[in-house]
């Protein structure tokens, strides 16, 4: 086990899920915006519209800062916050699929050769050409969607890799091709959005509307197919994960009906765009984009609830304890083994104070174990994701004796892995947990 | 000591093994990296270029300057782009390194990218205020540079950091515990990252170089200028080319001795290349245009060599605690290599193309006509190269996911229990009450469990638990614990001690199949959900009392007088069971109440 890093309130997995749940802007916007693109180049061509293609150049600029300054930082904030956060996931991931995140960067050069080719060469080659280089921007752009959703897809649904460990069935596995199709219908709705708040910039009227109304059109078609595949992407979830996205407030119903709701509330603005397209201003718009957003940051919320208690279904719990081994590749399961020798044992770097357990350290064993165990998905104090002092407090554990009776049987919930270590040190747990429940002056003051 | 640090880093290996020889991933690694720090010294480069020139009153300063911006901001995309390669490689190769060391600075390691964020954000600013003439833009382009140094010094640290593994133990221990707050950077070298800082004009200058060449036959390019920009881009190539001589030997002075490193031949061979890159550029300052091509292939070969040496030294590092790459376990995956290095070669179409396009329409001014059959070809070629990859790919996934339904398909009635548990243990479905289940009461030994749970599995009165519709597994929990005495009731331990496993089981399977039905007394409370505070007790027995693990008992439905006494028996201590105690312990009498109410009253089971 590698150190940890504790943030406040937020989390550490906090962190990766704002980066990422934002990543989904610039990168859906990416892969999607192109084909816009290349079908209003194509039909101010063919009707000689050069005010059009004055739209064109704004909203490609948009994509090539949006998506290639925002998307490609935050998509390798992905990679540095998974590594701060969940070293061991990522690690993981990152054995299993090195030659699939390689593969998407062959096209991620594509990608980003293509823009530039793309946004620089308006006027400087023929039409044909131009038009060329964006349909090559376009498939290739989609193609890095093929190929991030198999890893995705996996760390839910890993199908048969626990028994075959073979790449290709991890990635293929039973939710890709709904989840595929799922962002793909979703991308088409966030870069109508962006199209709608770019073209509330132009000035000339009749394009300013023209462009709306075929923006709102793909935007609902978006909306409608990204919809309606969640249907078959629910209906291959595992029963018990399934069984989960309906559990007793563990997605909290503000995320689950926030999201419907604003899937619905994107669904009447498009149609009031197509409507009355002259009515969307920039305000509106970008107003437009942030409740987008929040609708975005209450699906992956939900995907991460649905894959509790493992930050790789199947393989790794959240805090990173090896849950189930993978025979073919020679990974054995470690609960077992780390309850038997401590789990202090398996960790790295365990400052020296912390050895030998003793009455005098340990409470700050226990809040070294809940480091380890707990802050993956909780924060640590009484306020932010999850905090356990609140939690303890609400479950009353106020004595140590009854709160190891509680640690035992942890594994019971479906939601979260057992404890993980020998008995002294879920002793330490307790006591900590304990002293935590008390409040934070009192563990501030032995600390 | 040193044994110690061995078996650590040995530890934290991924156990997952690679898919391919580890010196394929190194080499894929340092080719990468000199690409990337290669593009990291044009932006670099650029931006000190381009604020230099801001300042300088000539007209073609001006321009260089608006130039070098636009090649400093579109090389920050190339640099991130390419810099993913070595960031993938590294963590694959060198897990136990990079990850340690980028948790010990977790923060920065998050900060970096909002840095780079800002920064690039100040660099387009920068270059588009640049492009529209506006005052004062030099502001955002110091913003820029200070940012991307900045950057830079963070990756360097958390690379060096990762050579020292002796040291991370007291970087993370604080006096009386752990330091996990991520907010120091914990070692650097300055002459390791001067190094490559300092170089950035020298691969800058040979780029300019190279400019001035490409754009040498276009006619609305002055040729003085160009001739201008030549021989600047080979004065500051050179000049900072000793200065980067200087600074890599004050770099070999502070590498230790013990790793042996200096007589590395590849440290010689990157030395001797440096020097006599530099030594080249004195021999040809007077006509640069002329040597513009092998002086660009020169810079590159030694960035390559840089690149290489640099590995070389990581191996010495690491080797002093007995790591080597070479013993990797490697679980070789043929499949997926051979995904990954078609498709690179395949990719060559397409990123040929585009290319060709840039290289063609950048050449001549206006604009060209690339309309030709060959360009035509070309094109189509590119976009159906896309497209057949696709039809490969989605068709290989498509046959996978075939073959992992078809089994399903060919056997409807296994469907449920086949499903994928996700490894969670057995599968969770219990199968559904049907209307034409067996009758319990047909089973002979039916008779010991009817007269008080009732013949159908309904108990006919408040103290004793309905086991219709109960799962499966739990009820032969339920049995066996009574018959290791775990629950202690003596009627149902003297009846259990009468029961085969082989009638558990039946029993038990018949039992769960009884449909629930309303129950014949009436319950004390009304159930208040908020009041019963159900939360801590969903997490296991589901929302509203229906579970979803086997094992773990449906309350909804159960008596109120039964669920009261159980939860007491709970909080008393004689039924033994940690997570339960510890949760019951607190409750009054009262909260118990109403807890049972709340479930009493919920819906049926299924």
């Amino acid at each position: 086990m590698y150190p940890t890093w504790e943030v406040p309130a937020l989390t550490a997995g906090g962190v990766i899920g704002l980066i990422a749940a934002f990543h989904i802007l610039p990168s859906h916007l990416s892969v999607s915006a192109m084909w816009f693109n290349v079908f209003l180049e194509n039909r101010a061509y063919r009707q000689n519209r050069p005010e059009l293609i004055e739209y064109i150049k704004k909203y490609t600029r948009t994509l090539l800062i949006f998506s290639y300054v925002l998307g490609s930082l935050t998509g390798v904030g992905i990679w540095f916050s998974a590594t701060v956060a969940s070293p061991r996931g990522i690690s993981g991931l990152i054995h299993t699929y090195v030659w699939a995140w390689a593969t998407e960067w062959v096209f991620f050069v594509i990608e980003v050769i293509g823009i530039f080719v793309y946004y620089y060469t308006f006027g400087k080659v023929d039409r044909r050409t131009h038009l060329r280089i964006g349909i090559v921007f376009a498939v290739a752009s989609w193609v890095t969607m093929i190929i991030i959703v198999g890893i995705l897809a996996f760390m839910l649904t890993p199908g048969k890799f626990n028994e075959t460990g073979s790449f290709f069935d991890g990635f293929f596995n039973p939710t890709y091709f709904p989840q595929l199709f799922t962002r793909t219908g979703f991308m088409f709705a966030i870069s109508a959005t962006f199209a709608m708040a770019v073209a509330s910039r132009l000035k000339d009227e009749e394009t300013r509307e023209e462009i709306t109304r075929l923006a709102a059109k793909w935007g609902i078609a978006g909306l409608l197919v990204g919809s309606v595949m969640l249907v078959p992407w629910a209906a291959t979830l595992p029963a018990a994960t399934a069984y989960k996205a309906g559990l007793a407030g563990l997605v909290p119903g503000t995320v689950l009906y926030g999201s419907v709701a604003v899937a619905v509330l994107m669904l009447v603005y498009f149609v009031w765009a197509l409507r009355t397209p002259g009515a969307i201003t920039t305000a509106t718009a970008v107003l437009a984009i942030f409740i987008l957003f929040t609708g975005i940051l209450g699906g992956e919320r939900i995907r991460e609830m649905l894959r509790k208690p493992y930050v790789i279904a199947g393989y790794m719990y959240s805090n990173q304890v090896i849950a189930h081994g993978v025979a073919s590749r020679g990974v054995e399961p470690e609960v077992e083994a780390m309850s038997r020798d401590g789990f202090l044992k398996h960790v790295a770097l365990v400052p020296p104070a912390l050895q030998p357990i003793s009455d005098g350290n340990r409470v700050a064993v226990g809040r070294f174990l809940a480091e380890q165990q707990c802050s993956a998905c909780h924060a640590l104090g009484d306020t932010g994701l999850r905090p356990l002092a609140r939690m303890v407090r609400r479950l009353r554990l106020a004595d140590v004796e009854r709160t190891d009776g509680y640690l035992t049987g942890l594994g019971h919930y479906d939601f979260m892995p057992s404890f993980v270590g020998n008995d002294a040190e879920r002793h330490a747990l307790a006591a900590y947990l304990v002293e935590l429940g008390k409040g934070a002056t009192a563990l501030a003051a032995k600390h | 000591m040193e044994s110690h640090v061995n078996e650590v880093l040995a530890a934290l290996r991924d156990p997952m093994g690679v898919p391919l020889y580890p010196v394929v991933f190194q080499l894929l690694m340092v080719l990468t990296f000199a690409l990337h720090i290669l593009f990291v010294n044009f932006v670099v480069g650029g931006l000190l270029i381009s604020l230099w020139g801001r300042f300088r009153r000539a007209e073609r300063w001006q321009r260089l300057s608006a130039t070098t911006a636009r090649i400093a901001t579109v090389s920050v995309s190339f640099a991130v782009l390419i810099g993913v390669a070595p960031l993938l490689f590294v963590q694959v190769i060198y897990d136990p390194f990079w990850y340690t060391s980028n948790l010990l600075s977790a923060a920065w390691v998050v900060g970096f990218v909002f840095l780079m964020i800002a920064a690039y954000s100040a660099s387009y600013r920068y270059y588009l205020r640049h492009h529209r003439g506006a005052a004062r833009t030099a502001f955002w382009g110091l913003i820029a540079l200070a940012g991307f140094l900045l950057a830079g010094f963070v990756i360097h640290a958390l690379n060096y950091q990762a050579l020292l593994p002796d040291a991370w133990l007291g970087w993370a221990s604080t006096e009386g515990g752990a330091d996990t707050r991520g907010t120091t950077l914990h070692a650097w070298q300055w002459a390791r990252y001067l190094h490559v800082i300092l170089a950035s004009p020298v691969l800058t200058g040979l780029l300019l170089v190279a400019s001035a060449w490409y754009f040498r036959n276009r006619g609305d390019r002055d040729p003085e200028y160009l001739a201008w920009v030549a021989k600047l881009g080979l004065h500051l190539a050179f000049g900072f080319g000793v200065i980067s001589v200087g600074t890599g030997l004050w770099w070999s002075a502070v590498i230790p001795g013990k790793l042996g490193f200096h007589a590395d031949p590849f440290y010689l061979v990157a030395i001797v290349l440096g020097v006599a890159l530099v030594g080249y550029l004195w021999a040809v300052r007077k006509d640069p245009l002329r040597h513009a091509v092998p002086a660009g292939v020169a810079g590159l070969v030694v960035v390559l060599a840089m690149a290489a040496a640099r590995e070389s030294l990581r191996s010495d590092y690491v080797g002093q605690f007995g790591y080597s790459i070479f013993d990797y376990p490697v679980n070789l995956d043929w499949g997926s290599t051979a995904l990954f290095f078609l498709t690179f070669l395949w990719g060559f179409i397409a990123i040929g193309y585009l290319l060709t396009v840039a290289y063609r329409s950048g050449r001549a001014e206006g604009e060209v006509d690339l309309s030709g059959t060959g360009m035509r070809t070309f094109g189509n070629l590119a976009i159906a190269s896309l497209v057949a990859w696709i039809g490969v790919v989605v068709g290989l996934g498509a046959y996978v996911t075939y073959q992992h339904v078809a089994p399903a398909l060919a056997a409807p009635t296994d469907a449920a229990a086949t499903a994928p548990a996700m490894g969670a243990g057995p599968a969770t479905a219990t199968a559904p009450a049907a209307a034409t289940a067996p009758a319990a009461a047909d089973h002979p030994k039916a008779v010991m469990c009817a007269g008080c749970h009732g013949a159908d599995g309904n108990s006919p009165t408040p103290d004793n638990p309905t086991l219709a519709g109960q799962h499966r597994e739990y009820l032969i929990v339920a049995i066996e614990s009574y018959r290791d005495g775990r629950r202690t009731h003596a009627p149902m331990q003297a009846l259990v001690s009468g029961l085969g496993g082989q009638d558990v089981v039946e029993l038990a399977g018949l039992y769960c199949l009884q449909p629930v039905k309303p129950v014949g007394y009436a319950e004390k409370l009304p159930g208040d959900r908020n009041a019963a505070e159900t939360h801590s007790c969903a997490g296991c027995h589901g929302n509203r009392g229906v579970s979803s693990s086997p094992r773990t008992p449906k309350l909804a439905a159960l008596s109120g007088t039964y669920l009261t006494s159980a939860l007491q028996a709970y909080r008393e201590g004689t039924r033994t069971h940690g997570l339960m105690r510890a949760l019951a312990a607190p409750r009054s009498d009262d909260e118990i109440a109403h807890l049972a109410a709340f479930y009493a009253v919920s819906a049926p089971r299924e």
